[in-house]
C-alpha cells in the first residue's frame, strides 16, 4: 500500500479526495431546506437535448432532416451577432476543422489498415 | 528535459489540474441540484454565448454560403479520399510483406 | 539538448486537453456552470479555438505516423499520443470520436438538432471516461512526478524524454 513509487500519486488522491468531500458536505449543508427540483435544468446539455429530441430518433431521422431544417432556419436569423474578431476566429476555426476532418478520417483509415495485425 | 526543475513544476501543475477536473466532475455530479438562481445564470451565460461568442455564429451556418460550400467540398472529397487511403494502405502492406519475405 | 518530437506533442496535447475539458465542462449544464463562473461565452470561445488547435495537432500526429508507416519505421515512440496498441490506441480512438462528434455538434447545430443532441451526449460521456483514464495514466506513469534528487544522477526511468 505504501509504495514509495506511487507516493506522490497517493498524496494527490488524498488531498483532492479531502477537498471533494469537504466541498460536497458544505454544498449539501448550505442547501438544507431549499428543495428545488429543477427537473430539466439539472441535466447536462447533452442529456437535456437527448430527452428533448433524441428519445425516439431513428437513423432515417438523421438522414431525412428537411423538417428540422425548415423549422430552425426561420429562427436562426436572430442569432446573427458578433464583433469582427469573433467572426474571423469563427471562419478560421470552422475552416480548419472542416478542411482537416476528411484528411484525419482518411489518415485514420490508412493507419487502421497498415496497423492491422 | 525531464530532470529540469521548471519542467517538474509543470508536470505537477498539469497533474494537479487533472485532479481538479475530476474533483469538479464529482462535486457537480454528486452535489445538490442547481438552484433556480444558478440555472438562470447558466441560461444567461448561454444567451451571452449566442450573442457574443462563436456559438451564435455557428447557429447561422445555414445562411453562410461560403462555409456551406466548404462543407460541401469537404464531404465531397471525403469518400474518394477514404478509397485512396484504403488502396494506399493495402499497397504499403503488400509491399512491406514482399520486402520482408 | 535535443528534445524529441513526440515529447513535445505529448505535453502540448496535455495542455490543450486540460483546457478543452475545463471549458467543455463549464458548458455541460447548470450544475457545472460554477467551474468557469457561468461565463459560457468565454468557455465557448476558448473551447472552439482550442478545438481547432486540437484538430491541427491530431492532423500533424496522423501525418507523422503515416510517413513513418510508409517508411516501415517500426520503433515505438514512447511519448507519442497515438499508436497501434495500449493507451496510445485508446487515445487515438477517443480523439477521433471527440473530433467527429465535435464537428457534428459544430456543423449541425443550425440544421439538425437530433444529430447535435446525439453527438453532444457522446461528447459529454466520453469526457468523463477519458478524464478518468488520464488519472489512471498519471498513476501508471507517476514516476514522472518524482523530483530530481541529485542533478547529475541518471534515473533510468526519467531519461525517457531526452536523447
Ligand atoms: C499530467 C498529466 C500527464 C503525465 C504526468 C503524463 C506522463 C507520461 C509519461 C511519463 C509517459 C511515458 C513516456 C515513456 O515512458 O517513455 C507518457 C506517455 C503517454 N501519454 Fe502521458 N502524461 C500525462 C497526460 C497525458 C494525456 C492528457 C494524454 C492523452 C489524453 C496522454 C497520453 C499518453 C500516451 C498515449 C502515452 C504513450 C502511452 C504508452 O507508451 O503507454 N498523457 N505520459
Ligand atoms: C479533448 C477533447 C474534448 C473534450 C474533453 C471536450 C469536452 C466537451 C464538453 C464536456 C462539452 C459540453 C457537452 C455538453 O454540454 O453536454 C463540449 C461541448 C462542445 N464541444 Fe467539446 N471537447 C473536446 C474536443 C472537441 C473538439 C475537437 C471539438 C470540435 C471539433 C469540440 C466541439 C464542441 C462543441 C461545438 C461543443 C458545444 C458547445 C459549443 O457550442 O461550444 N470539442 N465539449
Amino acid at each position: 500500500m505504501l509504495d514509495k513509487k506511487k507516493h506522490h500519486f497517493l498524496q494527490l488522491v488524498v488531498i483532492f479526495g479531502a477537498i471533494t468531500l469537504l466541498t460536497l458536505l458544505f454544498a449539501w449543508g448550505s442547501r438544507e431546506g431549499t428543495t428545488s427540483s429543477m427537473g430539466m435544468m439539472g441535466q447536462s446539455m447533452g442529456s437535456m437535448m437527448q430527452s428533448m429530441h433524441a428519445k425516439n430518433v431513428t437513423i432515417s431521422d438523421l438522414i431525412k432532416q428537411q423538417e428540422q431544417t425548415e423549422m430552425s432556419s426561420g429562427m436562426s436569423s436572430h442569432h446573427e451577432s458578433g464583433s469582427m474578431s469573433i467572426k474571423i476566429s469563427h471562419y478560421l476555426t470552422t475552416g480548419i476543422i472542416i478542411v482537416l476532418l476528411p484528411f484525419i478520417i482518411a489518415g485514420a483509415v490508412f493507419l487502421g489498415i497498415v496497423w492491422w495485425k | 528535459m525531464m530532470q529540469k526543475r521548471w519542467f517538474k513544476v509543470f508536470i505537477w501543475f498539469a497533474s494537479t489540474s487533472f485532479f481538479f477536473l475530476v474533483a469538479a466532475i464529482l462535486i457537480s455530479e454528486l452535489g445538490p441540484e442547481p438552484s433556480e438562481q444558478q440555472a438562470m445564470q447558466f441560461m444567461m451565460g448561454m444567451m451571452d454565448a449566442m450573442h457574443n461568442s462563436m456559438m451564435g455564429l455557428s447557429m447561422s451556418l445555414e445562411h453562410d454560403a461560403g462555409l456551406k460550400s466548404l462543407i460541401g467540398t469537404a464531404s465531397y472529397i471525403l469518400v474518394p479520399l477514404i478509397v485512396l487511403a484504403v488502396l494506399f494502405g493495402l499497397l504499403v502492406r503488400v509491399r512491406g510483406k514482399r520486402d520482408a519475405g | 539538448m535535443s528534445v524529441r518530437f513526440d515529447f513535445i506533442i505529448h505535453w502540448l496535447w496535455t495542455i490543450v486537453f486540460a483546457l478543452l475539458t475545463l471549458s467543455g465542462l463549464a458548458m455541460a449544464g447548470a450544475k457545472y456552470g460554477w467551474v468557469l463562473n457561468y461565463d459560457i461565452a468565454s468557455a465557448d470561445y476558448v473551447h472552439r479555438v482550442l478545438a481547432a488547435i486540437y484538430v491541427l495537432l491530431t492532423f500533424i500526429s496522423i501525418a507523422y505516423e503515416v510517413i513513418r508507416a510508409v517508411r516501415y519505421e517500426e520503433k515505438k515512440l514512447g511519448w507519442f499520443i497515438i499508436g497501434k496498441s495500449g493507451y496510445q490506441l485508446f487515445t487515438f480512438i477517443t480523439t477521433l470520436i471527440f473530433i467527429i462528434t465535435g464537428a457534428i455538434i459544430w456543423v449541425c447545430m443550425d440544421s439538425n438538432m437530433s444529430a447535435t443532441a446525439f453527438a453532444l451526449y457522446i461528447h459529454e460521456k466520453l469526457t468523463y471516461i477519458v478524464v478518468a483514464s488520464v488519472i489512471w495514466h498519471i498513476y501508471v506513469k507517476c514516476h514522472a512526478l518524482l523530483w530530481p534528487k541529485k542533478p547529475n544522477t541518471t534515473d533510468k526511468k526519467n531519461v525517457a524524454g531526452t536523447k
